[in-house]
C-alpha cells in the first residue's frame, strides 16, 4: 500500500476531486451572458474608428515618453526574486540560477557559478563572473550594450547566444558562440577579437596576465554567497547551542550505516498512512531512534518523531542530521524545521538564528523565501525596531510580491529606527540582525 | 393544387434554428464576423476546458464563472489574431493562463492594500463525494495554500504540469517562455513544493510515502 501515498497519487487525487466538482458546474447563466455580450459588441465600422483614435492616442503618448522622459534602466531578477546590483549571486551545486532581465535578455549562471550584475542602465548591463559557466541569451536591439566580464576577458555583446566559463584558479577561459557574433578582449592579444557563430575559444592565461588585470576574483565575497560554492563559507549566524559552522567535508548522505530494513520499511509505511504515534513507537522498540542512519532515514525518523508529539527526540534527530552531514539538503532542512519548532515554541531568538542559518546555507534554497519572512516575524516578536526596519526592506527588495510582503511593507514604514523606545527583547539572545 | 392546410396542432408554435459549425475553420470564421451562435458554439465546446484550466492554477475559486467568462470575452476579442483555428483550443487554454496569471497578480495586490480584511487562506472547497471526500479536501486546500506561497511563475508551471499533465513543451508554448526556461522552473517549482509539503501536516505522508 506505500505507493498509494506518493506525490503522483495525490496529484491524481486533486485531478479527479477538481474534476468532479468542475462536472456539477452549472455553466448556463455563463452562457447566456456571454452570448449576450457577442451579440451586443459594437460594429465593425465603430470598432474600426475606436482602434485608429486608439492607436492615434498611443503613439502620442510614446512619442511624449520619449520626448520627456527619461530612459528606463532594465530591471532582473534572480531566481524570480528581485536582483540587486553589485550583489554576488552563486548558483547551488546542482541547478542553476536564473537572471531575466526586463529586456527579456536571460543569462543562466549554471552549476556553482558566482556572478553579479554590476552596472545597469536602459541598454544592457555589466555583468562579473567570477567563477564557473554562465550561458547567456541576449537580446538584440540597435542601442543593445552587454558586457560579461570573465576573468581578465571582456565579452562585448549586441544580441546573440553564448556560453562562456571563468576558472580562476586554472586561469581558464572558453568562449562558444551558438549565435551572433561578440567582440572579446583579453591579456592574450592586442585589441578587439571578433568571435562568430560556431567558433569556440578555449585558452589558459599565465599568472602574471592575471595578475595585471586584477581579476575579479579577488574582490570580496558578501556574506549571502552559497555554502556549496563560497571558499570562504560564513560562520551560521549566531548558531545556536549544538550546530556547528558547516565544514567542507562530510559523510556521504549514502554511506551510512542502514538500520534494520524491515522495521525501517514498515515505519516508512506508517508515516506513509499518517500513523506517526505507531511509527514513533516502532521506531523507540526497535531501537532505530538511536542508530546511526543516513541522512534521509534520519530526516524521516525525525518527521515520525516531529508530527507524533515528540519534540525532544524530533530535535535530537535535527541535530544529529546536522553534525553527521552539515553539507546535505537535510541538514539545511533540519535547520528550518528546528526555527519552526522554536518559533513555535515561542523561543523567537532562537528560531531566528535558526532561519538564518538555513539562508545562509541555503540562499536561493527553495525554503528561503519563508525562512526570510519569519526571520522578519521573530524580530517583530523581539521589539528590536532597526533589526526589524533592515530585515523589512530586505525582505521587500528580495521578494516584493512574497508571502511576508504586507507585513514587511507594515514593518518598514512603522518600524522607524529614529523612534525607537522598544521594549527589550523577548529571548536575551533576539537582537541579533538576520544579516 | 392548393395543399391542404396543416391543422395547427401538428405544427410546433414556433421553431429554434441551431446552427454547427462543422469544423474549427468554420466556427472561427463566424467568430470573426460577430455571429452570435458561433459564441453560443464556442463557449458549448470549450467551457468546461478553460474551467479546468483555471482551476488547476487557482484551486477552488469563487469568482471561476466571472474568470472563464473573461476568458471567452478576451478570445472573442482577439479571434482575429488566430492564424491556425485548428489551434484553437491550445490558444484558448493560453488566454485561460493568462487570465488565471492576471487573477493571481491582481489578488496580491489587493492583499497588498486590504490585508486587514481579505486572508490567505483558500476559499470553501466544493463537496466531493466518496469515502476519501474530507481527507481529499483537506489535501486540495493544502496544496493551494503551499502554492500561494510559491512564485507566480512556478506555481503556474507546476499545476499546469502536475496537475493538469500538460506536455512542457506546451507549457512553454503557452506562457510564452523557452522550453530551457520552463524546464529549469519546473525541476525548481518541484522541488520548492516538495520542500514546503513536507513541513505540512496534511502534505508531509504524501511526499514521504513511496519513490518519487
Amino acid at each position: 500500500m506505500k505507493d498509494d501515498r506518493t506525490p503522483a497519487a495525490l496529484y491524481d487525487r486533486i485531478r479527479e476531486g477538481q474534476d468532479a466538482a468542475l462536472g456539477a458546474a452549472d455553466r448556463a447563466p455563463g452562457r447566456e451572458r456571454f452570448v449576450r455580450h457577442s451579440a451586443v459588441r459594437r460594429s465593425p465600422t465603430r470598432a474600426r474608428a475606436r482602434t485608429l483614435g486608439l492607436l492615434a492616442a498611443a503613439a502620442l503618448v510614446a512619442v511624449l515618453a520619449l520626448v520627456l522622459l527619461p530612459a528606463r534602466s532594465l530591471q532582473f531578477e534572480v531566481d524570480g526574486a528581485r536582483g540587486r546590483a553589485s550583489v554576488w549571486m552563486a548558483a547551488p551545486a546542482t541547478g542553476t540560477s536564473e537572471l531575466r532581465f526586463s529586456d527579456g535578455t536571460e543569462l543562466d549562471l549554471r552549476e556553482e557559478g558566482r556572478a553579479r550584475v554590476e552596472d545597469v542602465d536602459a541598454r544592457g548591463a555589466r555583468v562579473v563572473l567570477e567563477r564557473g559557466t554562465v550561458d547567456a541569451r541576449v537580446v538584440h536591439r540597435p542601442d543593445t550594450r552587454w558586457l560579461v566580464q570573465a576573468g581578465p576577458f571582456d565579452v562585448r555583446v549586441t544580441g546573440t547566444h553564448f556560453v562562456t566559463s571563468w576558472d580562476p584558479g586554472e586561469g581558464h577561459f572558453v568562449l562558444v558562440l551558438e549565435e551572433g557574433s561578440v567582440e572579446v578582449t583579453g591579456p592574450t592579444w592586442q585589441g578587439e577579437r571578433s568571435v562568430r557563430a560556431g567558433e569556440r575559444i578555449d585558452l589558459r592565461v599565465s599568472t602574471q596576465a592575471r595578475a595585471a588585470v586584477a581579476p575579479a576574483s579577488d574582490v570580496a565575497l558578501a556574506p549571502r554567497a552559497s555554502a556549496s560554492v563560497a571558499p570562504r563559507t560564513p560562520e551560521p549566524l549566531d548558531a545556536p547551542t549544538g550546530t556547528s559552522p558547516v565544514p567542507r567535508t562530510s559523510p556521504s548522505a549514502s554511506a551510512a550505516i542502514a538500520p534494520d530494513g524491515g522495521n525501517l520499511e514498515r515505519i516508512r509505511e506508517l508515516a506513509a498512512k499518517n500513523a506517526h504515534r505507531e511509527a514513533y513507537d516502532l521506531a523507540v522498540s526497535s531501537g532505530l531512534l538511536d542508530a546511526e542512519a543516513d541522512a534521509a532515514t534520519t530526516a524521516l525518523l525525525a518527521d515520525v518523531s516531529r508530527l507524533s508529539g515528540h519534540a525532544s527526540s524530533a530535535r535530537k534527530l535535527l541535530e544529529r542530521l546536522r553534525s553527521r552531514f552539515p553539507a546535505s539538503r537535510q541538514a539545511s532542512e533540519a535547520a528550518f524545521v528546528l526555527g519552526r519548532m522554536d518559533f513555535d515554541a515561542g523561543q523567537t531568538g532562537r528560531a531566528q538564528r535558526w532561519f538564518s542559518t538555513y539562508l545562509a546555507e541555503r540562499p536561493n534554497g527553495p525554503l528561503a523565501v519563508e525562512a526570510r519572512g519569519r526571520v522578519l516575524e521573530c524580530l517583530l516578536r523581539s521589539g528590536d525596531r532597526d533589526a526589524i526596519a533592515k530585515a523589512a526592506d530586505l525582505y521587500l527588495e528580495q521578494y516584493p510580491s512574497g508571502p511576508h510582503a504586507e507585513v514587511a511593507r507594515r514593518a518598514s514604514s512603522s518600524a522607524s529606527p529614529s523612534s525607537s523606545s522598544s521594549s527589550p527583547s523577548a529571548s536575551p539572545s533576539s537582537s541579533s540582525s538576520p544579516e | 393544387m392548393r395543399l391542404p392546410r396543416l391543422a395547427p396542432a401538428a405544427v410546433a408554435p414556433f421553431a429554434v434554428a441551431r446552427v454547427t459549425f462543422v469544423s474549427n475553420a468554420a466556427l472561427v470564421a463566424a467568430l470573426g464576423s460577430g455571429s452570435a451562435e458561433a459564441a453560443g458554439e464556442l463557449y458549448d465546446r470549450h467551457a468546461r476546458l478553460v474551467d479546468r484550466t483555471l482551476a488547476r492554477v487557482l484551486g477552488p475559486d469563487s469568482e471561476l464563472e466571472d474568470l472563464r467568462q473573461d476568458v471567452f470575452i478576451q478570445a472573442l476579442a482577439s479571434i482575429g489574431s488566430l492564424r491556425e483555428p485548428d489551434a484553437l483550443e491550445g490558444w484558448l487554454k493560453g488566454i485561460a493562463v493568462f487570465v488565471a496569471r492576471r487573477a493571481i497578480d491582481k489578488r496580491a495586490r489587493r492583499r497588498r492594500w486590504m490585508s486587514w480584511f481579505s486572508s490567505d487562506e483558500p476559499p470553501e472547497v466544493p463537496d466531493v463525494e466518496g469515502e476519501t471526500r474530507d481527507e481529499s479536501r483537506a489535501a486540495l486546500r493544502a496544496v493551494y495554500a503551499v502554492l500561494t506561497r510559491m512564485p507566480t511563475d512556478e506555481r503556474i508551471v507546476f499545476a499546469l504540469r502536475q496537475l493538469d499533465g500538460w506536455e512542457l513543451s506546451e507549457v512553454a508554448e503557452q506562457t510564452g517562455m523557452s522550453l530551457a526556461t520552463t524546464k529549469r522552473r519546473f525541476t525548481r517549482a518541484v522541488e520548492r513544493f516538495e520542500a514546503l509539503a513536507r513541513l505540512d501536516p496534511t502534505l508531509s505522508s504524501w511526499m514521504n510515502g513511496g519513490a518519487r
